[in-house]
């Protein structure tokens, strides 16, 4: 709220500036504490309009779906108190991660994945009943940044998942190298496992990056309809 | 003489807390001996001065003397970068702390984990907690925090100390691993 507090040259504050639009640059106060599950509602409500899921008695399959296809990240900044905390995790439960200042660790409580561990990463294609490795997306689901520059770029990372499109991915991958890149002064050293096929390499980095993925001997993937429950595949394999 | 008490006093840390390093001869002592040590620098370091250098300066002089493999956290790795310095790899402070816990990580260059992590850098209450995971889950790994704050949490801590002190005590460290 103290946000409204701050007024530019033309005496706008911040909600005047940025749209209360659903959509990319939005800014809204959702409230109090017990107005935030708005939020979660929102990632929810997609889950249940664009692919029609029940929202009764569904939990499972909402999450499955946020976690593979919502590309949503929370980031609660600063001291919390118990109750942040609890509607913290009420997101990440639902697949959507959440990174922490560095006082987060006080929670002792981190949700990390290990992208070097490429049997983590695996996920159903719901198509064909294939096990598809789908990249360590999203990497972590409860995260401390120490900084706030890795928290910046951590954001972009976490926002990947693995049903981006080719188009989405791609302008994922420019907000997250562009960001290492300009805040940690190097290219980062995990591109190729978010890379499925040369289509997801935004345009502009395109020789950069071909030229790391033969280094790494990168293989191409089938962008998967990607679920982590079998009852879920629509053709099962035998 | 500085007082062997948590920097942060509100935190309870339990009744096995750091061995305190009251001579960074024997700091030196330990790096020299072991077998996979790791240095672990956080973002405190571009930021701390030392009288005319800054921390990260000296731990740079350390793993080049010491030959210990650097993970930066944070945004650390560009830092190095602009002393021209590549560390062994970067990574979040909590990723690094996760697969410090895992007993079957192969470590940077895939040669098996370390017997020894040196901290330094990192927020002191993070440091704490990370530590902490360390003592619990770690039960082969053993931990030396190089900053001028006790962390009850390592194996091996400097106690409350000034920076006059604790430069002297990273030259020393620096200076003994170096020689025979």
């Amino acid at each position: 709220m103290s946000a409204g507090m701050y007024k530019d040259e033309e005496g706008k504050t911040p909600y005047e500036i940025f749209s209360g639009a659903f959509d990319a640059g939005g800014l809204l106060n959702v409230g109090s504490c017990v107005s935030n599950p708005h939020i979660a509602g929102a990632a929810i409500k997609i889950a249940s309009i664009f692919a029609k899921r029940g929202l009764r008695a569904n939990y499972e399959e909402i999450a499955d779906y946020v976690l593979n296809r919502v590309g949503a990240v929370g980031v609660a900044w600063g001291a919390m108190s118990q109750k942040a905390a609890s509607i913290a995790s009420g997101f990440w439960r639902l697949g959507v991660p959440v990174i922490v200042g560095p006082h987060g660790t006080k929670y002792r409580r981190m949700l990390l994945g290990r992208a070097d561990r490429e049997e983590d990463w695996y996920v159903y294609d719901a198509r064909t009943g294939e096990r598809v490795y789908a990249g360590p997306a999203p990497e972590h689901l409860f995260y401390a940044a120490e900084t706030k520059e890795e928290a910046m770029v951590m954001i972009a990372k976490l926002c990947m998942r693995p049903n981006d499109t080719t188009k989405g991915r791609a302008i994922k991958l420019t907000h997250y190298i562009d960001l290492h890149k300009r805040l940690f002064g190097t290219m980062p050293k995990d591109v190729h496992l978010f890379v499925r096929n040369l289509g997801d390499i935004p345009i502009t980095m395109k020789d950069e990056i071909v030229k790391i993925l033969e280094e790494k001997g990168w293989k191409e993937t089938v962008i998967p309809d990607p679920t982590l429950l079998p009852r879920l595949i629509r053709k099962r394999k035998e | 003489m500085a007082t062997v008490e948590p920097w942060q006093t509100a935190e309870i840390p339990g009744p096995k807390k750091a061995l305190v390093i009251t001579k960074a001869e024997v700091a030196a002592a330990m790096i020299k001996r072991a077998k996979r040590p790791i240095l672990i620098v956080g973002h405190k370091a571009a930021e701390t001065e030392l009288e005319d250098k800054k921390l990260i300066d000296y731990m740079i002089e350390l793993a080049k003397k010491a030959n210990i493999p650097v993970v930066a956290t944070a945004h650390m790795i560009s830092e190095f970068l602009k002393k021209g310095y590549q560390p062994a790899d970067w990574m979040p402070a909590v990723d690094i702390g996760n697969r410090l816990v895992d007993s079957e990580w192969s470590g940077l260059d895939g040669k098996g984990q370390y017997d020894l992590a040196l901290f330094v850098g990192l927020p002191y209450y993070m440091e704490w907690t990370i530590l902490s995971g360390l003592k619990h889950f770690a039960p082969n790994l053993k931990t030396i925090s190089l900053d001028n704050f006790y962390q009850p949490h390592a194996s091996w801590s400097f106690p409350n100390i000034s920076i006059k002190d604790w430069i002297e005590n990273l030259k020393v460290i620096i200076e003994k691993i170096g020689g025979e």
